[in-house]
C-alpha cells in the first residue's frame, strides 16, 4: 500500500512538473515575445527621438543663422554709416 | 590716441554644471580675472535664465562688474563712452540638439551689431564627428555654431595648434585670429608641505607609493585606458609605479578602466579618486613622480602646464596641442604606441639628466604662462581691433525699444483678449513689439506686430532681449501658462483681476478633495507666511467667491517675483497692496486709465437715443453672465422696478435654468430673457437699443469691465456698483453701493422715468469715452514699463 501511495505519488508530482514545466515554457515564449515588443517600443522611440531632435536643432539652428546674419547686416550698416560720415555726409538723424 | 576697448563678456560657462569646475570654466575664470585686474572688463555678463555662478572672480563679483545680462544692460554698457566688445569666451556651450540657441547668440548683443570676441578652445568634434557629433542633429548645430564662430571680429585661441585648426578648418582670416595662450594658476606651486595630510586623507591607500598622475574623463580620446597598458608594462619591467586618475567617470568608465588594470595586471596600483577639487588637485601633482597626458587631441592641455608650475614633469602625447604644452620634444611620445609611453615612463624615472632637462624646459613654460601674460596677449590683439574698426563701429546702437506682450488674444481670452487686441492696434510702430500667445498659430495682429508661441519664450526668442516683458493677467485657468512664465521670466504683471483664488481653482479641478485641499493650503500658507488664514481657506473650498471673501488673494506669490505691477484702477491698487505682505519692500505698482474702445460717429446721440427708447424701454446686462455678476439682484430689482431685463452675452445652461427660475418666482417670465452668446452685429444692435446698462458685482476684486467701457463708449447709459467706476468721475456712471433689490429698483426706477438724467449719462459717458482712448493707454503703458 505504502509503494503504490508513494508510487502514485510520484506520478502525480511528475504530471504536475511537466505541467509546470510546460507552463513555464509558455511564459518564456510569452517573456521572448514581450522582449521582442520592448525591443520594437525601444526603436520606435529611439526614431522618434531623433525625429524630434532632428527637428530642434534645424529650428535653433535657422534661428542662430538669422541672429547670426542680423547681427552681421547691423555690423556693416554702423560701418558703412560711419564710412559715409567721413566721406562728408550728413550724420544719421539729421538727413 | 585710440581709446581702449573694453570687454563685455559673457560668463554663463560659469553657470552650467559640468563646465563651470572644468578645463573651459576654468580658462574663462583665469582669462576674465586677469582681463579685469588689467582694467579690460566692463562687465561680466551673466545669463539670467541660468543658474547662480559657480567660481566667479572675485575681480568681477566684488568690482561691481557682474551683471544679468539684458538688452537693458547693453543700453547701459553701450551709451557710455567707452568701446566695448561682446566677447563670447566659450562660444559652444548649448550646442546640444535641444539647447536654447538664443542663450549664447544673443539676440540683443546680434541686433546692436557691437564688434565681436571669441575665444576658441579646440574643434575637436570636428575632427572626430563620429564620436563627439553621433547625429546629424549634432553637426547641423555644431556646424552653425562654428560658422558663426568664424565670422567674429577677433577669435582669441589658447595655443597655436588651435589657431591652425581655426584657418583650416572654418576658413577663418588669419589675420583675425590671435593666440593668446594659457595661464596657469598661480595658485599652482611646489610643495610646501603644508598640504601632507590633505593628500593622505585623500589617497591613504597609496601610502606614499610614487604614483603617476593623470587627468581623465569618460572619453577614449583621454587615452586612459593605454596608460594602464603602459604602466603594466613598466611595472613588468621592474618599475615600482601605481597610477591616480583624477576626474569625474561614469560608473561604466570606472568599469573600463577597473578591466584593463586587471587584463594588464595592475588591478591593486589604480586609484579613481572622483572629480576633485584645486587643493587636492595640487596636492596630487606635488607629490606625483610624474603627471602623464595620454590624449589624442587636445586644444591645450593644462594639466602639463600645471603639473611643471608644482615642479613635477609631464609626458604628454606628441599630437595637437600638446606638443606645445609639453615645451619639448624630450616629454612626448606615440599616443597610439603603448611601449613607447611605457618607456617614456621609465625613461622619466631612470634617466636625471632627461628628467632635468624637462623639468627645466617646463617650468620655464609655466613661468611664462601667467594669466597676466594672456591678458596683455588679448589686450594687444584688442587694441589693434579698435584700430581697424571704424569709430562707427563703437558708438550706441540706433536699437528699437523691444517689448513682449503675453497674454491671451482673439478668438481666445475674452475681455482681456480683446483688450490686448485693442491696445495693440495703437500701440507706437516707433517699438518692436511681439505677442506671446499660447497658441501655435499666428494670431491676427497688425502687421509689424511678431508673434512667439508660449512654448518658445525663453528658448527661441530670449526675454532678457526685450526692454520690457508684460503679462496680462485674470482669474482663470486660461491664464496659467502666463503665469508659469511670469514665474520663470520675471517682468511686469498687469492685473486685470486682483484676487486670484480662480487661478489656483482652476488649475487644480482635476485634483481629488484631499489632494486639493493639501495642494490649496500650501499656496495659502505659501503666500502668507505665518499668517495664512488657513481655518477659513480651509471652509471655503472649491468656492472662488468664499476664498475672496476668505482674504486670499495669492498676489504676493507672484508679486516677490516680477519687475512691477500694472493695476486698472486705484481701488485695484489698495487691494493689492492689502494682500502683499505688510511692512515689507513691495515691487513698483502703476495705475493704468481705462480704456474705451472708439465713440463711433454713428452712434446715437443722447438725445436721440432717448427719444427713440421705446415705449417700453429694455434695461440691459452686457457680458459673460455669471453668479458674481448677481443676476438673481438684477431680476429681483427688474420685479420691484418693474421693467424689461435682457441679459446679452454667454450664459451657461445652469445660469439661464436660474434666472428663468427668478423670474417665474416673481411673476416676470415675458419680461426677462437670456440671449446667450451674439456676434458683433446683434452685440451693436443691443448697444443701440438699450436704455440702461446694468453690471453688478458680488465683490469687489478690483476689476474694470469691458463691458462697461463700451457701453460708455456707445452712450448707453450706465448703472453699476462697481467700485472702479467711481474713479471715472462725477456723473459718468451711476452709480449705487447697495446689493439690496430695493435700491438697484429704485435707482433703476429714477433713470427710467428721468430721460434728461439718462442723456446727461449718455453725454457724461462718451466724453470719458473720447478722453480714455487706447492709445492714451498704450503710451502710459510703455512710458510706465521703460519701452518709450
Amino acid at each position: 500500500m505504502k509503494t503504490f501511495v508513494k508510487r502514485l505519488l510520484g506520478r502525480i508530482e511528475l504530471r504536475l512538473l511537466a505541467q509546470t514545466h510546460a507552463r513555464l515554457s509558455e511564459i518564456e515564449g510569452r517573456l521572448d515575445d514581450v522582449g521582442a515588443r520592448l525591443d520594437d517600443v525601444g526603436r520606435h522611440v529611439a526614431e522618434a527621438q531623433a525625429v524630434v531632435e532632428a527637428t530642434a536643432a534645424r529650428a535653433a539652428t535657422s534661428t542662430e543663422q538669422t541672429l547670426g546674419v542680423v547681427e552681421s547686416e547691423a555690423r556693416t550698416a554702423r560701418r558703412f554709416e560711419e564710412i559715409e560720415r567721413m566721406l562728408g555726409a550728413a550724420p544719421p538723424g539729421t538727413r | 590716441m585710440i581709446p581702449t576697448v573694453l570687454l563685455a563678456v559673457d560668463l554663463q560657462a560659469l553657470q552650467i554644471d559640468g563646465i563651470a569646475d572644468r578645463g573651459i570654466g576654468r580658462y574663462v575664470a583665469g582669462h576674465t580675472a586677469a582681463m579685469a585686474r588689467a582694467g579690460r572688463v566692463a562687465a561680466g555678463l551673466l545669463a539670467p535664465e541660468l543658474p547662480p555662478p559657480a567660481g566667479l572672480p572675485a575681480e568681477v563679483a566684488t568690482a561691481g562688474l557682474a551683471r544679468w545680462d539684458s538688452i537693458g544692460e547693453l543700453r547701459r554698457l553701450l551709451g557710455g563712452e567707452g568701446r566695448i566688445a561682446h566677447h563670447v569666451p566659450a562660444p559652444f556651450v548649448h550646442c546640444g540638439p535641444l539647447d536654447p540657441s538664443v542663450l549664447v547668440v544673443v539676440p540683443h548683443w546680434a541686433a546692436a551689431g557691437v564688434a565681436r570676441v571669441v575665444t576658441l578652445h579646440d574643434l575637436i568634434p570636428l575632427r572626430d564627428p563620429d564620436t563627439y557629433l553621433p547625429t546629424e542633429a549634432h553637426r547641423l548645430r555644431y556646424r552653425s555654431r562654428a560658422s558663426w564662430v568664424a565670422a567674429a571680429d577677433l577669435i582669441l585661441t589658447n595655443s597655436e595648434y588651435t589657431r591652425r585648426e581655426a584657418i583650416e578648418l572654418l576658413d577663418c582670416d588669419p589675420k583675425a585670429v590671435v593666440t593668446v595662450g594659457t595661464g596657469v594658476s598661480s595658485f599652482f606651486t611646489p610643495s610646501d608641505g603644508t598640504d601632507n595630510e590633505l593628500f593622505r586623507y585623500w589617497l591613504a591607500a597609496l601610502e606614499d607609493r610614487p604614483f603617476i598622475l593623470t587627468i581623465g574623463g569618460s572619453d577614449a580620446r583621454k587615452g586612459t585606458e593605454r596608460l594602464i597598458a603602459a604602466l603594466g608594462l613598466a611595472v613588468g619591467s621592474g618599475v615600482e609605479l601605481s597610477l591616480v586618475v583624477i576626474g569625474d567617470l561614469t560608473a561604466p568608465w570606472r568599469d573600463r578602466l577597473a578591466e584593463a588594470a586587471r587584463r594588464a595586471g595592475v588591478e591593486d596600483r589604480l586609484f579613481l579618486t572622483g572629480a576633485v577639487g584645486d587643493d587636492v588637485l595640487r596636492a596630487c601633482y606635488r607629490r606625483a613622480a610624474m603627471t602623464v597626458t595620454p590624449s589624442l587631441m587636445e586644444g591645450f592641455g593644462l594639466p602639463v602646464l600645471e603639473s611643471a608650475a608644482c615642479g613635477t614633469p609631464a609626458l604628454a602625447s606628441a599630437t595637437t596641442a600638446l606638443v606645445e604644452a609639453a615645451a619639448t620634444s624630450l616629454a612626448t611620445f606615440d599616443p597610439t604606441d603603448t611601449e613607447a609611453l611605457a618607456t617614456a615612463i621609465s625613461d622619466l624615472l631612470s634617466d636625471d639628466e632627461r628628467r632635468a632637462a624637462i623639468v627645466g624646459a617646463q617650468s620655464e613654460l609655466a613661468r611664462r604662462s601667467t594669466w597676466e601674460a594672456v591678458a596683455a596677449r588679448t589686450a594687444t590683439a584688442l587694441d589693434e581691433l579698435g584700430q581697424s574698426l571704424p569709430d562707427g563701429a563703437w558708438g550706441p546702437p540706433t536699437l528699437r525699444r523691444r517689448l513682449a506682450l503675453v497674454g491671451p488674444l482673439p478668438p481666445a481670452g475674452g475681455g482681456i483678449g480683446l483688450y490686448n487686441a485693442r491696445l495693440l492696434e495703437v500701440m507706437s510702430p516707433d517699438v518692436a513689439i511681439d505677442v506671446v500667445t499660447a497658441m501655435v498659430a499666428s494670431p491676427d495682429v497688425r502687421s509689424g506686430v511678431g508673434h512667439v508661441p508660449a512654448d518658445a519664450f525663453g528658448i527661441e526668442a530670449r526675454p532678457a532681449s526685450y526692454d520690457a516683458v508684460v503679462y496680462t493677467l485674470g482669474n482663470s485657468d486660461g491664464h496659467l501658462a502666463t503665469v508659469e512664465l511670469a514665474l520663470r521670466h520675471p517682468g511686469w504683471l498687469w492685473l486685470h483681476e486682483v484676487r486670484l483664488p480662480a487661478l489656483a481653482v482652476t488649475a487644480l479641478s482635476a485634483a481629488s478633495d484631499d489632494d486639493f485641499s493639501r495642494e490649496l493650503m500650501w499656496w495659502v500658507q505659501r503666500s502668507y507666511p505665518g499668517r495664512a488664514p488657513v481655518g477659513a481657506a480651509r471652509r471655503a473650498g472649491r468656492s472662488v467667491l468664499d476664498l475672496m471673501g476668505a482674504g486670499v488673494g495669492f498676489v504676493p506669490l507672484l508679486a516677490e517675483r516680477c519687475r512691477g505691477l500694472l493695476v486698472n484702477s486705484e481701488v485695484a491698487r489698495r487691494l493689492v497692496e492689502l494682500d502683499l505682505a505688510p511692512l515689507a519692500h513691495h515691487p513698483p505698482i502703476h495705475v493704468l486709465p481705462p480704456a474705451c474702445p472708439p465713440v463711433s460717429a454713428a452712434a446715437p446721440s443722447p438725445t436721440e437715443r432717448t427719444e427713440a427708447q421705446e415705449p417700453d424701454p429694455v434695461v440691459v446686462a452686457f457680458g459673460v453672465v455669471s453668479m458674481a455678476k448677481r443676476p438673481d439682484l438684477l431680476v429681483d430689482a427688474a420685479s420691484l422696478a418693474g421693467c424689461r431685463v435682457t441679459f446679452v452675452g454667454p450664459c451657461p445652461p445652469i445660469l439661464a435654468q436660474v434666472i428663468s427660475d427668478r423670474a417665474r418666482a416673481r411673476g416676470m417670465s415675458d419680461r426677462i430673457s437670456v440671449t446667450g452668446h451674439v456676434d458683433a452685429n446683434a452685440w451693436r444692435a443691443w448697444l443701440g437699443r438699450a436704455a440702461i446698462a446694468v453690471q453688478l458685482r458680488e465683490s469687489a476684486s478690483g476689476e474694470t469691465s469691458a463691458a462697461v467701457l463700451e457701453c460708455l463708449a456707445a452712450g448707453v447709459p450706465v448703472l453699476t456698483n462697481l467700485a472702479t467706476a467711481a474713479e471715472y468721475g462725477e456723473g459718468t456712471a451711476s452709480l449705487v453701493a447697495s446689493t439690496e433689490p430695493a435700491v438697484v429698483a429704485g435707482r433703476l426706477r429714477a433713470l427710467l422715468d428721468h430721460p434728461d438724467e439718462r442723456a446727461a449719462l449718455s453725454e457724461a459717458g462718451m466724453a470719458f469715452a473720447r478722453a480714455h482712448q487706447f492709445e492714451r493707454l498704450a503710451q502710459t503703458l510703455l512710458s510706465v514699463v521703460g519701452a518709450s
